[in-house]
């Protein structure tokens, strides 16, 4: 009899994660005529905190099949954010805007921040293409020009007309360094009508409606019987995850998912948000192919497994059911 | 001997030929303006790695190891190859490359405009002096 609950713990397979003895390939992101390209193109995200607005990106292109804008979903997510645990360290040379701003975040908050008013398209609004500089230090630079663009009209009580004049205000409109760097071909006025509109607001708002001037043309609408869901599991925790995975990669879904740096680098601490996308079964191991925003490349990856599959040209990775069972944490897609 | 390392030196003359190909690619200089323009590019390791061929030797293009800025990379909140890049003193920018009759996007890091390297190849430089 005393065999009895540890027959019972393995048939409901508690220790150990099960494996889909198929694996059969699941790899319809990859291949798929108008997308295919898209899941196939390394993203990266710069300088910038915004790991998490990437899968997000991701599950949102999927569901309006055109690829989404990374920063929009940023810029929406920062807008609505109230606090940032570590705005201290980051933005002490940022006066003013240090309690507004805000790095890292949620996908399922970015995602559900736009299933009203819609998603925007990456080609409207750039998440990567547009950076001639490193991103962080022009978002900084882009971030005091706002501030002083606005004490200078309310100081000058500048008209519209006189702020379109202003050299001053047009050196820093125009500064690729800045605000240029993140909204081409910024217009004087647009700026104005931005800034009085958001006399009282945080920086993030003003970057926030700038970012919807730039979408407002290429809108598209998020399907309202889509919707965002989040599994959430702790690490090593159970195999329900797979067959849910399994189930939305069959699907043609991509599935965005946070977990530990440790996961591809067990060499820096911190948190990280990816996206998979396909799943195979390589050397004999069943792998998911995790995509990344760190560009393309493998260097990136000291852990020798992940590092020895690793997809250079776009920005991927094969990691083992295993190892993704160890670190993934909440599991978050668009059913 | 002299005519061992000869045949080895001509054996060697192609092979370095062939890594370095006239290679057209697309950047930005402003925003929303591009500049297209035919570099000889550098290929190492099968193509994982490239370079400007005056960057071949890295040792010409990147900065000696210890005047890098030591700024630690901000964990889990960006790049890795672009933060490196920054600490260099180099520009990371995204690049185009034109191969097998399509623009395929990547990241460099420039030194000056003529002159770049592939981030991942300058994160493996670094790796390996930060081991």
């Amino acid at each position: 009899m005393w065999f009895l609950p540890i027959f019972i713990l393995f048939s409901f397979n508690v220790f150990s994660v099960t494996v889909d003895d198929n694996c059969a390939t699941i790899d319809h992101l990859r291949t798929d005529s108008k997308m295919g390209r898209f899941w196939k193109t390394p993203r990266n995200q710069d300088g910038m905190g915004w790991c998490y607005a990437f899968p997000a990106a991701d599950l949102v292109s999927e569901v309006i099949n055109a690829p989404a804008s990374a920063a929009y979903m940023s810029y929406k997510y920062n807008e609505t954010a109230k606090w940032d645990f570590s705005w201290i360290w980051r933005y002490t040379g940022v006066p003013e805007s240090a309690l507004e701003i805000e790095e890292g975040g949620f996908t399922r908050d970015a995602v559900k921040n736009i299933q009203n008013a819609g998603a925007c398209l990456e080609s409207a609004l750039p998440s990567e293409s547009q950076h001639t500089i490193y991103a962080h230090s022009a978002l900084k630079q882009a971030m005091q020009d706002l501030i002083e663009l606005r004490k200078i009209i309310e100081n000058k009580k500048l008209k519209r007309r006189e702020f379109i004049d202003c050299v001053e205000c047009r050196k820093k409109i125009q500064s690729q360094a800045g605000l240029q760097n993140f909204f081409p071909n910024l217009k004087a006025e647009e700026l104005y009508d931005v800034i009085q509109a958001n006399s009282a607001s945080s920086i993030n708002s003003m970057i926030h409606s700038l970012s919807e001037k730039f979408c407002m043309a290429s809108r598209k609408p998020f399907p309202s019987h889509r919707k965002v869901q989040i599994h959430r599991r702790g690490l090593n925790s159970d195999d329900t995850t797979f067959a849910l995975i399994d189930r939305l990669l069959k699907q043609k879904k991509p599935v965005a998912f946070s977990t530990p740096l440790a996961l591809i680098d067990n060499t820096r601490p911190g948190q990280h948000a990816m996206t998979i996308i396909a799943r195979q079964k390589r050397g004999g191991q069943c792998k998911y192919l995790v995509r990344n925003s760190w560009g393309r490349g493998c260097s990136y990856y000291p852990v020798k497994e992940v590092f020895d599959d690793c997809v250079a040209d776009q920005g991927a990775v094969w990691v083992t059911k295993e190892r993704l069972n160890l670190f993934m944490e909440d599991v978050t897609y668009v059913d | 001997m002299w005519t061992s390392l000869i045949l080895l030196l001509l054996a060697s003359l192609p092979l370095q030929a062939q890594d370095c190909l006239n290679t057209k690619i697309r950047r930005q200089i402003e925003p929303q303006k591009y500049q297209e323009e035919t570099l000889k590019l550098c290929d190492s390791q099968n193509g994982v790695h490239f370079s400007s061929a005056n960057c071949q030797k890295i040792e010409s293009c990147v900065p000696k190891k210890e005047k890098w800025n030591k700024r630690v990379i901000r964990s889990e909140i960006e790049s890795p190859g672009f933060a490196v890049c920054e600490m260099t003193g180099g520009k990371p920018q995204f690049i185009e490359i034109w191969r097998d009759n399509d623009w395929y996007q990547t990241d460099v890091c420039f030194f000056n405009s003529k002159s770049f390297v592939d981030n991942d190849r300058l994160y493996s430089i670094y790796k390996s002096a930060n081991p």
